[in-house]
């Protein structure tokens, strides 16, 4: 190998390693200098819209034990349609489910919308879509006005109406109210993101504009 | 693969080649060493590796990373390195991958090496995906986001994934104690992969030359000192960053796949792996356009046991004999015979070979080419030479005859040209580490100066036999090899010629077991 291919080799060995790396980190323009983002970050489980009834003292008996459940709901899981207006511009119209082929799984929604920076006003609505009519009430919170003689809960069973309430109850406020709304006005920066989404504590829909850091 | 698009590849390879090994020289023209720079790619990976995986720390994955990358004494160099190094892995593969293919060395009995080479790729870059999350920095949370959106399509999880990285919640440290365990899991299965990769060579060359190694590897080193590798801020799932540092290399498909429905993200993923993995059936040669695979006559092995050790493709077996005679017979298996043609340079008697391709189809055929009586120095190349190098020579005197492959060339034909009249015979082959049958020039430096079997006969004159590299952009020194070796051809006088057709196979080979019935 002669000095000048030498020298060459090593010269195209570093060019093409120069290349290499410069290919392995090039800066990938990604959002606009002055654009900040409303992200939309929704997990929650929809509301069982029922119709309750009391199962008959001769349905009960046909049942085994265990299974002589004091209240029997039937139904579906609602839809919910969500806006978001900034500025009084319409900015996202949604119509959310529960998630599964059953749509009875809790509801996701995560959405990245592109806002200029500055302060805005932001109006969010979460409504459900289904009207309960007459027949249709969300879940029961009241436990059953009678019990049925002849299914008089004893031993293991016994306070069973009580606990199949309780039971219901913390699923009602597990869900969804049927319609939430934010009305506020939002302050961001550049390059940042305000995030919008539902609180189970407060059950209300809260915004989170983090500083930068 | 259409004749015309075959002799195109070969034209593109060649004009590439040319160009490497003006720069390199044909030992060390990279293109010939591709997927050997992939495994000591693989290999530096595993060092850096180590290092990196004791000073990272899953509690903290961007501090950590960041403590690394702001040590300019040892960490900084090291993790740049490892970047490098995987995308050097990934352009090494790819070069190879593209190299075989162009070759028509992806299908028959290449299929698994080819298969088991699609998913190495295919794991390297998940296992690259894997290392950018780890450094959580702008670019590790861009690509988890990318990843979660692929992954929420799939019904495997219960909650999306792609969720995690929305701000919700802090991201768990089980989310990356599972991203490095996945990162060191997926080497080990390329691990595995590259051991099936190789599992039908015989004596498999994993490494370049020591030189090319280390010489590789110390400029790595430098442009890893030169120029770190990029780290962008820490992940902030509400930063919103102009831009984000991108490797093109390794994640040159995460601006497609953002832009992309996830379902058709996987739609296009899945069509090109379908796509890459069919291509050993896509370029199958018809039935009649294949080389047949080598195989035995009985009648003339000896059971020397030359072949199988000398078969590149661990294609030849020595088995019991179906007659009386107490040697062993040797066995081709067609599934693994790439007719290459090298067992049939390493068979004394001339008993094995691809059909038409045998020593003894070598000599019968140049008996009974009238044109073949030489008169001046024979340059025997091989047929992947470049055919403007051939002619080059040819233009300074050569008698040019060609073989598919040096090891296919059976010694006892240069004898036999040398007693026709040839005044010298020089062999010239393809460069050895871009030898389509992998082991050609090797053998025939054995079989001409070594006295490996079948080995040229002492009685041949040493002076008047010679052998060359015939490489694309390398013609010079072949020219020169060419031009010594006549120069120091002794006097043609010194020569008894003998006719050609006169010559028996018997009187240039090794002569067959005595009880053999052999048709000449």
């Amino acid at each position: 190998v002669t000095p000048g291919r030498a020298l060459g080799a090593t010269a195209a060995a570093g060019a093409a390693a120069v290349a290499l790396a410069l290919l392995s980190g090039i800066a990938w323009p990604v959002t606009r200098a002055e654009e900040a983002a409303l992200r939309l970050s929704l997990r929650a489980r929809p509301e069982r819209l029922e119709t309750c009834r009391t199962p008959s003292a001769e349905e009960l008996a046909a049942l085994a034990e265990h299974m002589r459940q004091r209240t029997v709901c039937e139904g579906f899981t609602a839809s919910y349609r969500l806006r978001v207006v900034v500025d009084g511009h319409l900015l996202a119209d949604i119509v959310a489910q529960g998630g599964g082929l059953r749509r009875d799984r809790p509801l996701q929604l995560l959405q990245d919308h592109p806002i200029p920076a500055g302060s805005h006003r932001l109006q969010v609505t979460l409504d459900r879509r289904e009207v309960a009519d007459a027949g249709t009430a969300g879940p029961s919170t009241a436990p059953p006005a009678s019990a049925p003689a002849v299914t008089v809960d004893t031993g293991r069973y016994a306070g069973r109406a009580g606990r199949e309430a309780d039971e219901r109850d913390r699923r009602r406020r597990a869900t969804l109210p049927a319609a939430l709304a934010l009305d506020t006005t939002l302050t961001i920066a550049p390059g940042r993101v305000a995030l919008i989404s539902f609180d189970s504590e407060t059950r209300s829909l809260a915004v989170r504009t983090p500083a930068a850091p | 693969m259409t004749p015309r698009f075959s002799a195109s590849a070969r034209r593109l390879l060649h004009v590439l080649d040319a160009g490497a090994a003006r720069l390199f020289g044909w030992r060390g023209n990279p293109l010939h060493q591709a997927g050997t720079l992939a495994v000591v790619m693989l290999l530096v990976l595993l060092v850096t590796g180590l290092y990196l995986v004791f000073v990272y720390r899953v509690g903290d994955p961007a501090g950590s990373v960041a403590r690394v990358a702001a040590d300019p004494w040892i960490g900084s160099w090291m993790r740049s390195l490892h970047r490098y190094a995987s995308d050097l892995f990934v352009v090494a593969a790819l070069a190879h991958a593209v190299r075989m293919f162009l070759q028509r060395r992806s299908w028959g009995p290449r299929t698994l090496a080819w298969l088991s080479g699609v998913v190495l790729v295919g794991v390297g870059l998940v296992c690259a995906w894997t290392g950018f999350v780890m450094a959580w920095d702008s670019f590790g949370l861009r690509l988890a986001r990318a990843g979660g959106r692929l992954l929420d399509v799939v019904p495997l999880f219960s909650e999306p994934v792609s969720r995690g990285f929305a701000g919700d919640a802090p991201v768990t440290s089980a989310f990356f104690f599972v991203n490095l365990f996945l990162h060191i899991l997926l080497p080990l299965a390329m691990g595995v992969g590259l051991w099936l990769h190789v599992s039908r060579l015989a004596r498999p060359v994993l490494l370049p030359p020591r030189q090319i190694t280390w010489a590789l590897v110390a400029v790595l080193t430098v442009v890893a000192i030169a120029l770190p590798a990029p780290l962008g801020p820490a992940a902030d799932p509400f930063a919103l960053p102009a831009s984000t540092p991108l490797n093109l290399v390794t994640s040159w498909w995460v601006p497609v796949v953002e832009r992309l429905p996830a379902g058709v993200a996987w739609g296009a993923g899945l069509l090109g792996l379908a796509l890459m993995l069919a291509v050993p059936r896509l370029t199958r040669q018809p039935r009649e356009a294949m080389a047949a695979p080598s195989w035995v006559d009985p009648q003339l092995c000896t059971g020397c046991n030359q072949c199988p050790q000398d078969c590149p493709w661990d294609a030849i077996t020595m088995v019991a004999r179906g007659d009386d005679r107490p040697t062993l017979v040797a066995l081709v298996d067609p599934e693994r015979c790439v007719s290459c043609g090298i067992c049939a340079g390493s068979c004394a008697p001339m008993g094995v070979g691809p059909p038409g391709r045998t020593g003894r189809d070598q000599l019968g055929r140049l008996r009974e080419d009238a044109t073949a009586a030489p008169t001046a120095p024979v340059l025997i190349c091989c047929d992947q030479t470049p055919a403007a190098a051939r002619a080059v020579l040819a233009a300074r005197g050569a008698a040019i005859r060609t073989v598919p492959c040096v090891g296919n060339l059976h010694s006892s034909v240069v004898e036999l040209l040398i007693r026709a009249g040839a005044t010298g015979v020089m062999v010239a082959g393809c460069p050895p580490r871009d030898c389509v049958g992998r082991e050609g020039p090797k053998w025939l430096h054995a079989r001409l100066y070594l006295d490996r079997e079948a080995e040229l006969q002492a009685r041949v004159d040493r002076r008047r036999v010679g052998t060359t590299t015939l490489a694309a952009g390398a013609v010079g020194e072949a020219v020169a090899d060419w031009e010594r070796f006549v120069a120091g051809l002794p006097a043609p006088d010194e020569l008894r010629p003998e006719p050609l057709a006169q010559l028996a196979v018997e009187a240039i080979c090794d002569p067959p077991p005595a009880d053999a019935a052999v048709t000449p």
